[in-house]
């Protein structure tokens, strides 16, 4: 185990925690950053997909893991961002670097608007809200036909940066690298907002209202903020979304893909960005894997999972299933304890991460 | 005039009145503890003062103001900090996190200075945590700084609550039960800290408790309180032999 020698409070507040730890992330990210080089396009767009739902993920997780609201019409806020980014590059004939924050902010306004009446809502009764509000963002996209081309649905124009061409068909590693950079760029922002006051009194408002009050925070504002930021990313989320499937219509955003964003953050590890993106992998990496073994293994067995349409769902319901059973922290909980024993190693102890439930507090997710 | 001022303060909950008319008036400097049996409305008392409820009538005055048209968040910014009869900590956050959020009545960056971490945002963290250390050294947390709240005995938790209300520097502290719960040891230790919190810190305590012990131990000034009236005011050797206090403990 790696024990830093604290000698000034900065350690603690960079955002890495040693130069291991720094280059461990740098090289991820220089990984990330060749793998066009390897892989061929299939594979690539897929990857660009998981990371579109990792920046997803950060946006629920913003709301759901650190400000402690639930949230069941995220698919919603993804729609104004799609919709936005491609109605300013069409109509309004904005480049895409300007119609992508637009698009954020206008996403960011509406959970805003969703906020403020309902500051006092909690738990399931603000997740049944959450909901609605996504019906009707979906009939509103419906009913607004002029701009968002009602049932129809919408084309995404290529994304111009520069002059330079970004098009999911024409040249799959530029919008790539395009989303990877904006990942990351929202990594570090949301990792600052964690190491703020900002993020601090997220945590005070989600595990205790009350004495976040006696404390000094403005519990109705910290919210409204969570929502804000959330939104926004998500927004980002949808906005390139939209340029990845590049024709989509009200039915992409449906209540079963804020269940899945949500279901995609409780997989990963409620309360960490390290859970969005390991929900995302396997959100991105499970169809695969079925078609995969559908493809090579099964067929070779005279097995034809053809005849199971449903496959994909009920997998991954299962996996759901057995996260809630036996690692309600996530997959990044459990690779926070594999983690540790490694390091211990031999010196682990089987219930060390166990701890005290206080009555159920956290299991309450509010 | 006196630093805490209650005025005629009446809090209803429905068809019960939990205080009644109540006045009471506190010294700066001073250790002032409200004892009485359950029930009696002394945790009601803190909640109107720390403004979680509104009362029905009556005033309240700190430090010359009213604090009638304040909001519960804002009245850690006057100087008033509180702890809770049953804990209420972040339970997801580590001490030092807890402690932290302490600092943040006192922060000066806005949202987006915080989303790109300026300088003046790394500058005021590290002093944030100058403060925090002081509190934690003063406190003997300094082996608990990284742990979770969860994983914490009960009594820690309680000290933890206390250096949280204390990273607020206050000039009032509320106190509700702050022994409940602590071994006996604890208890001597808590005595030896609330002491020094005032003579140190020269913070004015009020607090609720009733172990008598350490009432009998620290406190300078008893408030009897029965039926959110207010019984009998004194020392605590004078309080606690009127037999109205004594009638309201046993019974008639």
């Amino acid at each position: 185990m790696r024990i830093t020698f604290k000698t000034s409070y900065d350690p603690d507040i960079n955002l890495f925690k040693d130069s291991i730890h720094k280059f461990q992330y740098i090289f991820l990210l220089f990984f990330s950053a060749i793998l066009p080089f390897f892989l061929d396009d299939y594979y690539l767009g897929e990857i660009a997909l998981i990371l579109i739902w990792s920046i997803a993920g950060m946006g629920l997780m913003v709301l759901v893991g650190h400000s402690g609201q639930v949230s069941l019409g995220h698919a919603a806020f993804m729609a104004v961002g799609a919709y936005s980014v491609i109605i300013l590059q069409i109509k309004l004939g904005l480049p895409f670097l300007i119609a992508l924050p637009i698009a954020g902010f206008l996403s960011s306004l509406l959970g805003i608007l969703i906020a403020i009446p309902t500051a006092k809502l909690h738990g399931i009764y603000l997740a049944i809200l959450t909901l609605a509000v996504s019906i009707l963002v979906e009939d509103i996209i419906v009913l607004a036909e002029p701009l968002t081309g009602g049932v129809n649905g919408i084309f995404a124009p290529d994304i111009e940066i520069f002059s330079v061409n970004f098009n999911r068909y024409g040249n799959i590693d530029r919008l790539y690298w395009l989303i990877l950079f904006f990942t990351t760029l929202l990594v570090i922002i949301y990792k600052n907002i964690l190491r703020s006051p900002l993020g601090r009194s997220f945590a005070a408002v989600r595990d205790s209202e009350i004495s976040a009050l006696a404390i000094g925070v403005n519990v109705a504002r910290v919210r409204t903020v969570a929502f804000a930021i959330s939104c926004f990313i998500t927004g980002i989320a949808g906005a390139f979304f939209g340029h990845f499937v590049t024709v989509f219509n009200y039915e992409t955003f449906n209540v079963v893909l804020s269940i899945n964003l949500l279901l995609m953050i409780v997989i990963g590890g409620l309360g960490s960005i390290h859970g969005a993106f390991f929900g995302a992998i396997i959100v991105g990496v499970l169809p695969i894997l079925i078609s995969l073994s559908r493809d090579r293994f099964l067929d070779g067995l005279g097995i034809n999972l053809m005849n199971f349409p449903g496959l994909e769902t009920g997998l991954f319901s299962l996996i759901l299933i057995l996260f809630i059973l036996f690692e309600p922290f996530g997959i990044y909980g459990r690779w926070l304890k594999i983690r540790t024993y490694f390091q211990l190693f031999p010196l682990y102890r089987k219930d060390m991460f166990k701890r005290q439930k206080s009555y159920l507090k956290t299991e309450r997710v509010r | 005039m006196s630093f805490l001022e209650l005025k005629n303060v009446t809090m209803k909950f429905g068809g019960v009145t939990a205080v009644d008319k109540m006045s009471l008036n506190i010294n700066k400097g001073e250790i002032f503890a409200l004892v009485g049996p359950n029930g009696a409305g002394k945790s009601t008392v803190f909640n109107i003062i720390s403004r979680l409820y509104e009362q029905n009538g009556g005033e309240i005055f700190f430090d010359g103001r009213s604090l009638n048209k304040l909001k519960a968040f804002h009245i850690s910014r006057v100087g008033i900090a509180r702890t809770f009869q049953n804990i209420e900590l972040f339970g997801n956050a580590t001490v030092l996190q807890n402690l932290l959020v302490g600092t943040n009545t006192r922060k000066t960056s806005n949202m987006f200075s915080e989303i790109v971490f300026t300088r003046s945002v790394r500058d005021a963290e590290v002093a944030n945590r100058i403060d925090v250390e002081e509190i934690m050294d003063f406190l003997n947390l300094q082996p608990y700084r990284q742990k979770y709240i969860m994983g914490l005995s009960y009594g820690t938790r309680k000290i933890v609550e206390l250096a949280r209300a204390l990273v607020l520097k206050p000039k009032l502290l509320l106190l509700d039960e702050p022994a409940s719960g602590l071994s006996a040891e604890e208890t001597v230790d808590l005595a030896f800290w609330i002491e020094d919190i005032k003579k140190i810190m020269g913070i004015t305590i009020l607090m609720v408790e009733h172990n008598l012990n350490l009432v009998n131990k620290v406190a300078d000034r008893v408030a009897a309180i029965v039926d959110g009236k207010v019984v009998r005011v004194g020392s605590p050797k004078e309080v606690q032999s009127d037999p109205k206090v004594i009638e309201a403990y046993i019974g008639a």
